[in-house]
């Protein structure tokens, strides 16, 4: 009888104890503890934010290099886990899936990535919560924000997606509902369909966002969709700064220095401030660049306010 | 090389001589993304009122930080708090004009949350702020002008920083972080542009009026008479194209002589 009480005991104080469990502290280290930055290659385009993270990040930063390839050092695990790093800043796919992998045992050091084009495809949050992040894509939402910045009479949109970017599409619907802005979507499968696509819904719509969708927009149906725009007088905005160079009205793409800078910030919060990677989640990156083609925008008569265009961190033409 | 150092702290450079001056220009809080054009509308500017001083603007703090540290400039636009934060920097440089908007050399913060948002001050430490760095003095002066009369200190908050007080408003407006610190004369500015963006927020706090940022010189590095070339053409305000211009971009009604 009374073994049997205490194993009651037993059970209520480790069901008190650990229903609240909150899962792994991440304050790992003092304040001077090293932070770990895991490059999947020597790519240009992750220079930029690990040299803000490094100068933001205010501790000690190690930097190691995948270079493209798990085997290239097959040490370079151990060499990463011997001093413990406080936390791992990723650079990339496969920095960030490595990261994931080689803390399966040491889940209480907490992962940061950044530079994952469609991080979702990775399923780096699945079955962990100690992995936060920032997408390497603009939200849609900020897209449209900006859109309606430089011409605030935009009200309905017009995309054309395909089945890669159903996801986008469905992010961009929310976004537009909550500018009250209404989205005019048409799905399509192949890139030859595009311009049907765009027929029907042009004359409906204000503007037209074009996403990166490699399938949907071949160089001939950006040129084809440039002078549309222009005939139709309708403001185009893409993701990218060519976008604008290309002849469209707008881009806004996210700023990668920042990207580091943020990823610094979200680091300390976690390091300094007890926030959890689970609660961060995968940010959306906040820095802009915005790239306005003035040529373009006074062909389709779009009148620019001054103090929008000082918003512009690239004004192309006149 | 220490009477290098000695000498060239003693002898400002004189005018006309063949050596450019240098004016950088940090201002996390203004509106004016286009530097480009900040750029050459100042050099015009300083051009035009017989200064040859090449002008380069930041965009980002550390860059601006590792600059003035590796090249010191001559002419410095800066915000106050910097000058704090760096007790060297304001021994090194004296604050002469300071601009004024709306009748004043100050302006205010607002922290702002989603319109329909049921966050309050006592619920803020555990969220993430949006706002432009403010480097620790500036954080040390948020304490006094806004967080210290709701209990608060900046060290139990936690800040995502973005480039641009206009990228934090948005951040908020779309729902990706849960509060924003940005200028109330941004808000209002972005306002102008489209209604809608401040209707999806709403104020939870204002803060104390902030000094807004000043034009220094490296003493004993520049000359007076071309403090007074750059005190001047600034001063005549408006009747310099250039000049209004800048104005206009940087939305300052008017220069005044710094009090000292």
């Amino acid at each position: 009888m009374h073994g049997k009480s205490i194993l009651i005991k037993l059970i209520l104080f480790l069901l008190t104890t650990f229903s609240a469990w909150p899962g792994p502290v991440f304050a790992a280290g003092g304040p001077g503890a090293t932070v770990a930055i895991l490059l999947s290659d020597s790519e240009e385009a992750y220079a930029q934010p690990a040299a803000a993270f490094r100068e933001e990040i205010g501790r000690p930063v190690q930097v190691f290099n995948l270079h493209g390839d798990i085997s290239h050092d097959p040490g370079l695990k151990e060499k990463l886990l011997a001093d413990r790093p406080a936390l791992i800043f990723a650079l990339g796919a496969k920095a960030a899936y490595v990261a994931k992998l080689w803390t399966e045992e040491q889940r209480d050091i907490p992962i940061l990535f950044a530079m994952v084009l469609n991080w979702q495809r990775y399923q780096l949050l699945e079955g962990r919560d100690n992995i936060a992040g920032i997408a390497a894509e603009m939200a849609p939402g900020t897209q449209f924000v900006n859109m309606t910045m430089f011409s605030p009479s935009v009200r309905r949109i017009g995309l054309i997606y395909s089945p890669h970017s159903v996801q986008i599409y469905e992010q961009a619907e929310q976004a537009a509902a909550l500018l009250g802005l209404t989205l005019v979507a048409e799905p399509i499968e192949r890139s030859k369909e595009f311009q049907r696509a765009f027929k029907k819904i042009s004359p409906v719509v204000d503007a037209f966002w074009v996403l990166n969708d490699p399938v949907l927009y071949t160089l001939e149906n950006l040129d084809w969709l440039g002078e549309r725009c222009i005939n139709q007088k309708l403001l185009c905005m893409g993701q990218m700064e060519n976008i604008a160079k290309m002849g469209l009205t707008l881009s806004v793409n996210p700023d990668t220095n920042q990207i580091g800078a943020q990823a610094a910030a979200m680091a300390r919060n976690i390091l300094e401030h007890g926030q959890h990677p689970r609660d961060l989640g995968v940010m959306d990156p906040l820095g802009t660049q915005i790239s306005v083609n003035l040529t373009t925008a006074e062909r389709i008569g779009l009148a620019i306010s001054p103090l929008a265009l000082d918003m512009a961190t690239f004004v192309i033409g006149r | 090389m220490l009477l290098t150092a000695v000498l060239l702290l003693c002898c400002p450079r004189p005018v006309g001589s063949a050596s450019f001056s240098s004016f950088y220009y940090f201002n996390p809080d203004s509106t004016q993304s286009n530097l480009t054009r900040l750029k050459e509308t100042m050099d015009a500017a300083l051009t035009s009122g017989g200064l040859t001083c090449a002008f380069q603007p930041f965009v980002r703090l550390r860059d601006f930080e590792a600059k003035i540290v590796d090249d010191p400039p001559d002419f410095l636009f800066l915000p106050e708090w910097y000058l704090r934060q760096d007790g060297n920097l304001k021994k090194r440089f004296k604050p002469f004009l300071v601009p004024v908007r709306q009748g004043t050399s100050t302006y205010r913060k607002v922290l702002l949350v989603a319109a329909d948002s049921d966050l309050t001050m006592e619920k803020l430490p555990g969220v993430t702020i949006a706002m432009t760095p403010m480097g620790q003095a500036g954080l040390a002066m948020l304490n006094e002008a806004i967080f210290a009369a709701h209990g608060l200190t900046y060290d139990k908050l936690t800040f995502v920083t973005t480039a641009k007080d206009s990228d934090a408003l948005f951040a908020l407006a779309l729902r990706q972080v849960k509060a924003a610190l940005v200028s109330m004369d941004n808000l209002t500015y972005i306002g102008r542009i489209n209604p809608q963006i401040p209707k999806t927020v709403k104020t939870l706090a204002v803060s104390q009026p902030v000094p807004l940022p000043v034009l220094c010189y490296a003493q004993g590095i520049v000359s007076a008479e071309e403090v007074e070339k750059l005190k001047s053409l600034l001063l005549a305000g408006r009747q310099n194209e250039n000049v209004a211009k800048i104005m206009e971009m940087l939305q300052i009604d008017a220069w005044q002589v710094y009090p000292h």
